[in-house]
């Protein structure tokens, strides 16, 4: 096969790829809006998905929000006394934590934690039989395992984001308080980051956690579907997911910036 | 054999054909039947055969590459995919196989059905699997995943899974495999007792399963020979 035939298929692939994941999501968001996907069977299983993926990933993000608030908030309330722009506080840790850091560094966490898991669940299930088993009961693979598992991902990922947000903030203000950072009274500190986020703000918190989060569940549960008759296929999947969630995450993060602020 | 009669027909086989393969060791040539509510055909398989096509075939879960499997008067190729996993709800199956949801305990499989497709309250649902239960001998339901339940006792919650709410039809393939010998007479009763409220039944038996033909009484006994049924004379 030529170079020029070879490109031309490996980019046929991806484009496939990206559109069975398109139409996932969007599947997705269709079967949701109806009131019978929702027995209480598939609200448990969504119930459970945001304890796993949400709630107990809550702790180990609330930590990773206090490194960051140790580093980025002390660093940059520190320099910028340093170079008398103190005013500018607000506007640079909403562009820095808000904008950027906050939904790239949950997002990374959730497809580390849980997407794998998810690939590796719904592998294990493929194999087992336990997929069949559903269908043959009358409960839809896609309604039952799908549905539940990406929108319990993005619901979890944006909560994840404002807790990591308000943590960032709180650590980094009470740190630079305790290192003698000078960071100030506590009501301009709050003042100004409120004063720097924009309604822009608040929009790109919510695409760059929604979306990725329904791709990433998306892609983790292709990839675990993915898989047919060997148990050696799931971790082949659970890594396809893993990159292929995180090569989404930043082409989504980086769209959302361009089109949001460009 | 007997054609297919399909009005009023819980589930109409039409000269359907299958070919073993890599989805099922074992095909069917040109099988017909038809089972009416109530009904009850006992299927006598050949030693050795294991993963048939009819269980799937009868649940719209394969399709047969001729001959058409009606439901309840509906080609299952002619169900939208809701209303085939409505249809689904309605048959109860005991696989020849162990399945279950590794990540549910045996109980909540159990139920899982039943509070998917039904609005039927928690307490009800549970009572009725108790109940079922207790009629094949467990003091109660296991309630632990199912890799920590004996097989014999996994055996017998794959009964009362199959029987739990109202069924059109009951497929039980090779039921007594793995299970408790002596319970085989409850399960035959409790065939019966589901007949009476208008269950259509395939009972299919291995060539080492209890005889359970007095207790279960069914209407009309097969062997499978080759990928064909043969109707089998009683004494």
């Amino acid at each position: 096969m030529s170079i020029l035939a070879r490109t031309g298929a490996f980019a046929l692939a991806k484009g496939r790829s990206v559109v069975t994941v398109t139409a996932t999501v969007w599947s997705v968001l269709r079967v949701a809006l109806r009131r019978r996907t929702w027995p209480r069977t598939t609200r448990n299983v969504l119930a459970r998905q945001i304890l796993f993926t949400g709630f107990e990933a809550s702790r180990f993000v609330s930590l990773l929000a206090v490194a960051v608030g140790l580093s980025i908030v002390v660093q940059t309330q520190v320099w910028l006394a340093k170079v008398g722009q103190s005013q500018l506080l607000g506007p640079v840790l909403v562009m820095v934590v808000i904008r950027e850091v906050g939904p790239l560094l949950v997002n990374f966490v959730i497809i580390g934690r849980s997407g794998t898991a998810i690939a590796t669940e719904l592998g294990n299930m493929k194999i087992s039989g336990e997929v069949y088993l559903l269908d043959s009961q009358g409960l839809d693979p896609f309604t039952y395992l799908v549905v539940p598992r990406v929108l319990g991902a993005a619901i979890s990922i944006f909560c994840l984001t404002v807790v990591f947000i308000l943590v960032s903030f709180v650590s980094g203000y009470l740190s630079g308080w305790l290192l003698g950072a000078n960071p100030g009274p506590v009501d301009l500190f709050v003042d100004s980051v409120f004063r720097a986020v924009r309604p822009a703000d608040a929009g790109n918190l919510f695409i760059k956690t929604i979306i990725p989060g329904m791709t990433t569940g998306a892609i983790c549960c292709i990839e675990g579907l993915s898989v047919h008759t060997a148990v050696t296929e799931v971790p082949q999947a659970a890594t396809r997911a893993l990159v292929r969630s995180t090569i989404a995450l930043f082409l989504i993060s980086a769209i959302v910036s361009a089109v949001t602020y460009l | 054999m007997e054609g297919p009669m399909t009005e009023g027909a819980v589930l109409t086989l039409e000269s359907v054909t299958v070919t073993a393969g890599a989805a099922y060791e074992y095909g069917l040539a040109e099988v017909s039947f038809s089972l009416a509510a109530g009904e009850c055909i006992l299927i006598r398989l050949e030693s050795g055969m294991h993963n048939w096509a009819l269980g799937d075939l009868a649940q719209g879960l394969a399709a047969p590459e001729a001959g058409r499997v009606l439901f309840e008067g509906r080609d299952w190729l002619s169900l939208s995919p809701d209303e085939a996993a409505a249809a689904r709800a309605r048959i109860g199956r005991v696989y020849e196989r162990s399945l279950w949801i590794s990540n549910l305990d045996v109980d909540e499989n159990i139920r899982l059905g039943s509070r998917h497709h039904t609005n039927r309250p928690e307490e009800e649902i549970e009572a009725e699997a108790i109940r079922l239960a207790r009629m094949f001998g467990l003091e109660d339901l296991p309630r632990a995943r199912p890799a920590r339940v004996r097989s014999r006792d996994l055996r017998t919650a794959d009964w009362i899974r199959a029987l739990l709410g109202e069924r059109a039809l009951l497929l039980l393939e090779r039921p007594m495999r793995e299970a408790y010998a002596e319970r085989g007479a409850l399960l035959a009763t409790a065939a019966r007792a589901a007949r009476e409220k208008g269950a259509a039944v395939i009972w299919l038996q291995g060539p080492g399963d209890p005889d359970i033909l007095k207790t279960l009484e069914p209407d009309r006994v097969y062997a499978v020979a080759g990928e064909r049924l043969s109707p089998v004379e009683r004494m």
